[in-house]
């Protein structure tokens, strides 16, 4: 370990036992990654986060005691440098985006293959974040600071045509619309003339944006309530 | 008539008391008046002077203008005594001179102070004039016409109007008069200003005041009950008003046109004042029938005919024929006949329709006929001729009964639009109501439908695709034909048809690009894996306005399809999709360079039209693309490789079938 470059510290929060044996699997097997920790509850978890820092954080949302959404926010709090990555099975919209908004900067796919999976570790740790169209495109309609596209119903949640509490600069609204026809990183990278790692950059920043807005929302939505004072 | 007798209830009765009280109230206060003035004058130096001297000479000109100076012993012919009031009766047969003049001297009692003293003479009444002389000087000459004079108007007349003049010993009263026509003379008073301007003013109040501020109001009441007819023409009780208040009006002028000549000739202002007379009573009757809803049709029409028979034959052109006063009296004797036929038919009426208000007003028109026949007594001096015209009179009754029904269906009218308001605002808030639950019972009844094809979308498509891989699958690993490996595959297969379905679920919007999008983010990972390098060259289409859950499974599961030839069998090592569009069509074609493929002419006849899409296979394919109203097609390229091509329509298929 020494004189070589650092080891990624992994931890894992998984309850399933053989996606659990699995993650495990695969991280051991990669030559640069180490699990720190592993745990399968949502306590243990929390307790685990408060003691050991660690790179790359795996959780999964389904947990026996409760929403792997608070491991999440509070690894984020807790660590800020630290990637946390959402495991799911469908990589479907609603999980995403609520881990998202939590703190999450990446996810994977369950039934991904063992190496896929250590290279999807290896690329959130080095600053880069997958996003699918469908997520670009609810992403688009919620911090777009023009005009939100008023059929798409994040936009109706987040109260239509009002103007979202954070904006996205034009490259970056670019950055979604190529990503919702389908471009890959590399694809829009060549297109924008910019290397794939300011692509990365760009998503990076997305993300952060939308943390940022549904905490503003959340505020927001508490002061019309009266929870909060002006 | 349906509103004006539902609307007497309590509280209009309790109204109608309180009227008859002060109408009770007014007429003690006028006796009072009338009793109280001579009460208080007999004790001053009044005289009230009821004998005169009176002298009858043919002769005399009622155009002629008077004497300065009249001498009572210079006349010729003997004086008679006569009592006051006295009335020269009517002579129906000519004389010989056109006119004939009386002469009336009255003897005042000796008076000692120089006070000024008035002659007042409540009543005249003659065809012609009269003049009054004062120890011999002339004193008052009667003005307007010679029919239309101030015969109703009390004579008030100074007789030592200048200072230093001694107390007046002998009026003289000069008549000049038709021959034939009468003349009447009342008592008279004479004293001081102050002591008789009391007796003159409930004269005046009487015989011409009061009808003429009656007729006046009712005038103005009628103009309104005009302007409510105006908007509400079926409702002639208000036409009927109007009109009654204008005849009214006309009627009441000769009580008080006094010494002013009328504005037009004499023979025009009889006429209309003779026939305005007959007219009112018929619009009263009328009224009165249109109280309730029975009607003599025969008999309106008769009086009608007759009236206007009557209103023809006196014009002043044809009146030729006659003397103004027998015409007159004709006319008046028409009219009277008319009024006592119809009051009796009406009043019989009224009685059999029950209608109060009806009953009411027939009733006193019945008074009409002793106060008719009172005042056509006056007219032609056949009573004393100090009494009092009473027609107006019955007619301001008449005219507050007419107020009366005219506010209750007035009043009834507005009630009825409150009433008819509330219900409409009850029927509406009904309306309203009934539209929501059957809003709500349609919209459920629309959620309930679209879960169900939801549900039956999802179950068709897990039965077909998912469901039937892991079937097969399950049979090959117990027959023992299928590895591990082969396990993984179908496994991962079943999961990206999954991840298919789930993604079919999220709103694309009509975005056929984000769908694709999608499809090649699922399918990366295995594009990659098989070293397939993928150029995607998609450009902006239109948006598809059909595409929702259902339909974008559809294109999902067809490019899905295409893929998973590609991969499998192409043999291929690039492929490139790129999409298009023309005026009807959106176009996505995947071409790639492998070995070539063209699907048997035998699958493509086995998709028979309308059968339904399900499963895998290419059969599957071009279902799902015909459930699109879509078209399918592989063309082999001519440097080897295939074009695959999926037209859609741009406009909403008629139905997407399943």
């Amino acid at each position: 370990m020494t004189g070589g470059p650092a080891l990624i510290r992994v931890a894992l929060v998984e309850d399933d036992p053989r996606v659990h044996a699995s993650l495990a699997a695969a991280i051991a097997a990669a030559p640069d990654m180490t699990l720190v920790w592993a745990e399968t509850t949502r306590a243990a978890a929390l307790a685990a986060v408060e003691r050991l820092a660690v790179d790359v954080l795996l959780v999964d949302l389904g947990l026996p005691d409760g929403s792997g959404i608070d491991v999440i926010r509070t690894a984020h709090q807790r660590w800020p440098a630290c990637n946390v990555m959402v495991s799911t099975i469908f990589g479907d919209e609603m999980h995403v985006v609520q881990s998202i908004e939590a703190g999450a900067r990446g996810y994977l796919l369950k039934d991904s293959p063992a190496s896929t999976m250590a290279e999807e570790i290896r690329r959130l740790h080095a600053g880069g974040s997958p996003i699918s169209p469908l997520i670009a495109r609810l992403i688009l309609a919620r911090l777009r600071s023009d005009a939100p596209a008023p059929d798409v119903p994040a936009a109706r949640e987040t109260g239509g045509a009002a103007k979202p509490a954070v904006s996205m600069s034009p490259r970056e609204t670019e950055v979604l619309e190529l990503i919702t026809k389908g471009f890959t990183y590399e694809e829009i990278a060549r297109r924008l003339g910019v290397t794939r790692h300011t692509v990365q950059t760009f998503v990076r920043r997305i993300y952060a944006k939308l943390e940022v807005g549904s905490k503003i929302e959340a505020i927001n939505a508490a002061r019309e309530q009266g929870l909060l004072g002006p | 008539m349906p509103p004006a007798s539902r609307a007497c209830s309590g509280p209009d009765r309790a109204r109608r008391g309180l009227a008859l009280r002060w109408a009770v109230a007014l007429a003690v206060l006028f006796v009072w008046l009338g009793l109280a003035a001579p009460l208080r004058a007999a004790e001053m130096a009044v005289q009230h002077i009821v004998r005169a001297s009176m002298l009858e000479v043919p002769g005399g000109d009622v155009h002629a203008r008077p004497p300065r100076h009249a001498d009572a012993a210079a006349l010729p012919g003997t004086w008679q005594d006569v009592d006051l009031p006295h009335q020269a009766r009517r002579d129906w047969g000519a004389g010989d001179q056109p006119y004939v003049t009386r002469w009336f001297r009255l003897t005042l009692d000796d008076v000692a102070t120089p006070q000024e003293r008035v002659l007042y003479l409540p009543r005249w009444q003659t065809i012609g004039v009269v003049t009054v002389y004062a120890d011999g000087e002339l004193r008052f000459q009667s003005r307007g016409g010679v029919v239309w004079n101030s015969f109703n108007m009390p004579l008030w007349v100074t007789l030592n109007p200048t200072a230093g003049e001694p107390p007046t010993r002998e009026v003289l009263i000069r008549v000049v008069s038709q021959t034939g026509a009468g003349a009447g003379v009342s008592s008279a008073w004479v004293g001081p200003r102050e002591e008789l301007v009391g007796r003159l003013r409930v004269r005046e109040a009487l015989q011409s005041q009061i009808p003429f501020m009656a007729s006046a109001a009712f005038l103005a009441i009628g103009l309104f009950a005009l302007a409510v007819w105006a908007r509400h023409r079926d409702d002639t009780a208000y036409l009927l008003f109007f009109v009654a208040s204008v005849l009214f009006f006309v009627r009441c002028l000769h009580y008080h046109t006094g010494q002013r000549t009328p504005l037009i000739p004499e023979a025009w202002f009889g006429w209309i004042t003779v026939n305005s007379l007959g007219w009112l009573l018929l619009c009263v009757y009328f009224f009165a029938f249109r109280l309730h809803e029975r009607r003599l049709p025969w008999l309106e029409r008769g009086a009608l005919a007759v009236m206007a028979l009557s209103t023809v034959l006196t014009l002043p052109g044809w009146a030729s024929w006659g003397r103004a006063d027998v015409i007159t009296s004709a006319a008046y004797g028409v009219q009277f006949v008319v009024m006592l036929v119809v009051t009796l038919a009406a009043l019989w009426m009224s009685w059999r329709s029950g209608s109060r208000l009806a009953i009411a007003v027939s009733a006193w028109n019945v008074l009409n006929i002793p106060v008719g026949l009172h005042d056509w007594m006056l007219q032609h001096l056949l009573i004393s001729v100090e009494g009092i015209y009473l027609l107006p009179y019955t007619g301001i009754g008449l005219f507050f009964l007419f107020m009366l029904v005219v506010f209750q269906r007035y009043t009834g009218a507005l009630a009825e639009a409150r009433g008819a308001r509330a219900v409409l605002a009850q029927r509406l808030q009904t309306r309203e109501a009934e539209l929501a639950q059957s809003y709500a019972r349609l919209q459920a009844i629309a959620r309930e439908q679209m879960v169900g094809q939801e549900r039956q979308r999802l179950m068709q498509d897990m039965h077909d695709g998912l469901g039937s891989s892991l079937m097969s699958a399950l049979h090959a690993v117990e027959l023992g034909q299928l590895d591990e490996q082969g396990v993984a595959q179908v496994l991962r297969e079943c999961i990206d048809d999954l991840k298919l379905a789930i993604d079919s679920l999220e709103p694309v919007q009509t975005d056929l690009l984000l769908l694709l999008a999608t499809l090649r983010f699922r399918l990366e990972p295995r594009l990659q894996g098989s070293g397939l390098a993928l150029e995607w060259a998609v450009e902006d289409v239109p948006p598809l306005p059909w595409l929702e859950p259902r339909s974008a499974l559809h294109v999902l599961r067809i490019f899905q399809e295409v893929f998973t030839n590609v991969i499998k069998h192409a043999r291929a090592s690039r492929v490139r999709v790129s999409t298009m569009h023309d005026a009807h069509h959106v176009i996505v074609r995947v071409e790639d360079n492998g070995a070539g493929f063209e699907p048997d002419a035998a699958v493509l006849a086995a998709v028979a039209p309308g059968s339904a899409p399900r499963g895998k296979g290419l059969g599957n394919l071009l279902r799902r693309a015909a459930a699109l109203r879509g078209h399918a097609c592989w063309t082999r390229l001519p440097d080897g490789g295939t074009r695959f091509e999926l037209r859609l329509p741009r406009e909403a298929p008629l139905t997407v079938a399943d």
